[in-house]
């Protein structure tokens, strides 16, 4: 019974953790500009997500390391230092454009302009993770983002015509502007597959303590959650394609954003639109600012856990401290937060192989996995996410110069 | 008479491929965005039409009550702003007719005056005046986006 309500907390967290900036902008993007074309890249995007997760949670749940625990004791410190420098480089933009999107949700609200929220907001997450503990943090914020749920309902309120969206399932190339359609595909996927998302699913199996015994739970999981969340973010493309296409908005600014949600709920959808987009992205920046602490922590042998008083772990909760004042910077100086979120969700695409490989290796050593390895199917799919974030991060950059605008 | 190739050789065959590879996709993707002035003029067209059905959209929910005044406030400024942006884009491209950049031009320069009246009417808290803007900006926008679909017939 214990067991069949965390397994139903897991799912309800991982769908409410689901969107965030990214998923939300790219899947925006890529309704206003391409109809149902792109459903595709998200349900790749989704299903990729699903089996590194349940990789991730099985890696914590049977050799009780973190990836990043992991990847220190199996490649030595100095491929740890590469990973955590560029990791943490690209986390970081991800971070302020979270940040951004925080404040860009007051501004909505507010009429106040989202530069000066910049360091209310940073000091609430900074008092959320001081005084919060893993479980306050990754249920209440997961619990609040179900508010995200609107845009599936908004979704069926409009009456998509079904078979096309069906349709958009299914990879094609659009007529015109394929230099775009690919940069949105690699955004996407970028805003998918975030390695963070990884890294903090092990965390926090490590901080819930799990052990075999939560093999299927863990698969359930992944398998239920990402599923129910990857049906959110398509929602999130049904309606940008319905509401904006007709219209010839393109969505290229964060002020287009919350008129997505008008056509389905009037001013409800306004108000629902800026507590769906505060709400995802404050979830995502506090899993985000963990995230690197516990990478920073985890990597030098530190004393880690967001259960434990800041005083038992003085430098990770140095580390934290630190990164949310550089995340809170990207956006006091004023960088476009819409901006900032396609340009990192594209470098994490392109950096996506780093931390990738490592985890291949991992997921078949038996030294750390015993009897649970991965299987036939489990590798084969990590061996072509590889391909794929390969050729993601050959292609990233031109398309950057070439599609981004 | 089959040739060896040594150690070094093949590392640098296989550099060289590599490069051509890349170079190779690099092209294909600039082949794909490689635009005439007329693209060009139409892309940019595309992002004006963009802007002005936002403002209209916005207009038209600030004048049933579905969004807030200091929301709309900011996208009309915003609005204004990336307008002025395209008008120096289009300025810039010499590329494209003299005629047609001044014609582009002076359809923007209208919005731009449509969508900073809205902005001062939102700010002046004077939305009895919003609707006649808003059909203004209708107008502008109906006619910027037939000039789109005649500029996309054009063989």
């Amino acid at each position: 019974m214990k067991k069949a309500l965390e397994i139903a907390l897991g799912i309800v967290t991982s769908v409410g953790g689901f969107l965030e900036i990214g998923s939300i902008t790219t899947a925006a993007q890529g309704g206003a500009s391409f109809r149902f074309q792109l459903i595709w890249a998200i349900l790749l995007g989704g299903l990729c997500l699903i089996f590194l997760v349940e990789q991730s949670g099985r890696l914590a749940a049977v050799s009780r390391h973190t990836i990043t625990d992991a990847i220190r004791e199996r490649f030595g410190f100095n491929y740890f230092i590469f990973l955590l420098i560029i990791l943490s480089l690209v986390i970081l933009l991800v971070l302020g454009a979270e940040i951004g999107g925080v404040c860009v949700a007051l501004e909505f609200i507010t009429g106040v302009g989202f530069q000066w929220w910049a360091v209310p907001v940073a000091l609430l997450i900074w008092l959320i993770i001081w005084k919060g503990t893993f479980s306050f943090i990754e249920d209440g914020a997961s619990i609040l983002g179900l508010v995200t749920v609107c845009f599936l309902v908004a979704a069926i309120v409009l009456h998509p015509p079904w078979k096309e969206v069906a349709h958009g399932a299914l990879p094609t190339l659009p007529a015109s502007d394929k230099a775009h359609y690919w940069f949105i595909v690699v955004s996407i996927l970028g805003a998918s597959i975030s390695p963070y998302l990884m890294f903090f699913y092990s965390s926090g199996a490590v901080e819930d303590k799990w052990d075999e015994s939560y093999i299927n739970a863990n698969r359930a999981i992944s398998v239920l959650g990402m599923s129910f969340g990857t049906v959110l973010s398509v929602a999130v493309l049904i309606v940008s394609a319905l509401v904006y296409l007709p219209r010839g908005i393109q969505v290229e600014h964060y002020s287009q954003l919350p008129l997505m949600l008008i056509d389905a709920f009037g001013y409800w959808g306004f108000i629902l639109f800026a507590a769906s987009l505060g709400i995802a992205c404050l979830g995502a920046t506090l899993e985000i600012t963990l995230e690197i602490a516990y990478m920073v922590a985890q990597g030098f042998g530190w004393n880690w856990s967001e259960n434990q008083r800041p005083r038992e772990e003085a430098r990770f909760s140095l580390v934290y401290t630190v990164i949310i004042i550089l995340g809170a910077l990207l956006v006091v100086v004023g960088i476009d937060p819409l901006k900032l979120t396609i340009f990192s969700m594209a470098l994490t695409a392109a950096t996506l192989p780093v931390a990738i490989v490592p985890f291949l290796f991992l997921m078949n050593d038996e030294a750390y996995m015993h009897e649970h390895r991965n299987g036939f199917l489990s590798n084969a799919v990590v061996i072509f996410i590889i391909g794929m974030t390969f050729v993601l991060a050959v292609v990233t950059i031109p398309l950057e110069i070439f599609g981004g605008g | 008479m089959p040739v060896m190739l040594n150690e070094t050789e093949r590392s640098c065959a296989k550099n060289i491929r590599l490069r051509l590879l890349l170079l190779i996709l690099l092209a294909s993707l600039a082949a794909c965005s490689s635009q005439s002035p007329a693209d060009k003029l139409h892309k940019e067209l595309r992002t004006v039409v963009s802007w002005a059905a936002t403002s209209r959209m916005v207009g038209e929910a600030l004048q049933n009550g579905k969004v807030l005044q200091g929301y709309a406030a900011r996208t009309f400024e915003a609005a204004g702003r990336n307008l002025q942006e395209e008008s120096r884009t289009i300025d810039k491209s010499a590329d494209i007719p003299a005629e047609e950049r001044a014609g582009a031009q002076a359809q923007i320069a209208r919005l731009e005056q449509i969508v900073g009246q809205l902005k001062s009417m939102v700010e002046g808290k004077d939305n009895a005046a919003l609707s006649q803007q808003v059909e203004q900006l209708k107008v502008e926008e109906q006619s910027l986006k037939s000039s789109l679909r005649g500029d996309s017939s054009q063989p």
